[in-house]
């Protein structure tokens, strides 16, 4: 039931940020600056 | 001493508003809270009746002494203005270290109104100190939040919504994102409600203005939430 909860709130979630360019545009860039740090953990 | 600071993540979001209600609805609650505004627009005073003509303030005293710019509205809420004067940079810092010498009870609440163009590193805050940034559900704050998750700063910020409507798409979608994705921001909204545009006309605040109103819950709750936090945060 949790998992159904949370998988529902992503897709809410990537519904919103597709839906408008700019959160796209800011989502897009937040990941990618997030992106390098998270791979140099072993 | 319970240090609160609340700022705007941009001017214009209801940050001074906030302040005002918060404290005479902790006054209410029966908390001793003293307010200081280190906002040159020098605008708390006036939801505490304070007179429109009067200058006084903490900026325009020579020895910046509490005593002589300190006063208590009908409420009880003692609150020390600005003052018409302007006030560098270290003279806030040396304002917000002074408050720690102030002759008060360890419960006494202290809120501060800071300008929201400063950072939060600026003012040197210590670890049991708590920083809100008032927000409003807007694309703007939007922006402005994840840029600031760019500069990763080190003092934790509350993000503390205001002016909710959600009878607006938009402004759901946006809360909705927050609150999925961001760590910090407050269970509690406060909604939009014009009371707290018309009390100040009065030189009041909303949370006195209207006793069964969604405003006043929302204050209520995050009385709730600043008590409970300061508990878990007390030895």
């Amino acid at each position: 039931m949790n998992d159904y909860v949370e998988i529902n709130e992503q897709h809410q979630l990537q519904d919103i940020v597709s839906k408008y360019q700019l959160f796209a545009e800011i989502e897009q860039c937040v990941h990618s600056t997030e992106q390098p740090a998270s791979s140099e953990k072993p | 001493m319970r240090r609160l600071f609340l700022s705007g993540l941009k001017g214009g979001v209801g940050t001074t508003t906030i302040l005002a209600n918060l404290a005479t609805a902790l006054v209410q609650a029966g908390e001793s809270v003293t307010c200081i505004d280190l906002d040159s627009k020098n605008e708390l005073r006036l939801h505490f009746a304070h007179a429109w003509d009067n200058a006084t303030g903490w900026s325009n005293l020579a020895e910046r002494a509490f005593d002589e710019a300190a006063f208590v509205d009908q409420d009880g809420v003692k609150f020390i203005p600005h003052g018409h004067g302007d006030s560098s940079l270290s003279e806030k810092q040396r304002m917000i270290k002074t408050t720690r010498n102030l002759d008060c009870n360890e419960d006494e609440w202290v809120l501060f109104d800071l300008p929201s163009y400063a950072s939060a590193e600026s003012f040197e805050l210590q670890h049991d100190d708590v920083l809100v940034r008032v927000v409003n559900c807007d694309v703007n704050c939007h922006s402005l939040i994840n840029q600031r998750v760019f500069q990763q700063t080190t003092i934790p910020e509350y993000l503390l919504i205001n002016r909710f409507n959600g009878a607006v798409d938009i402004e759901v979608e946006i809360a909705r994102m927050w609150r999925q994705k961001l760590p910090r921001v407050l269970p509690v909204f406060v909604h939009q409600d014009e009371i707290l545009k018309e009390a100040l006309a009065y030189k009041n605040v909303g949370y006195n203005c209207a006793p069964y109103s969604v405003i006043k819950d929302d204050f209520q709750a995050l009385i709730s939430w600043l008590q409970m936090h300061y508990a878990k945060a007390s030895p």
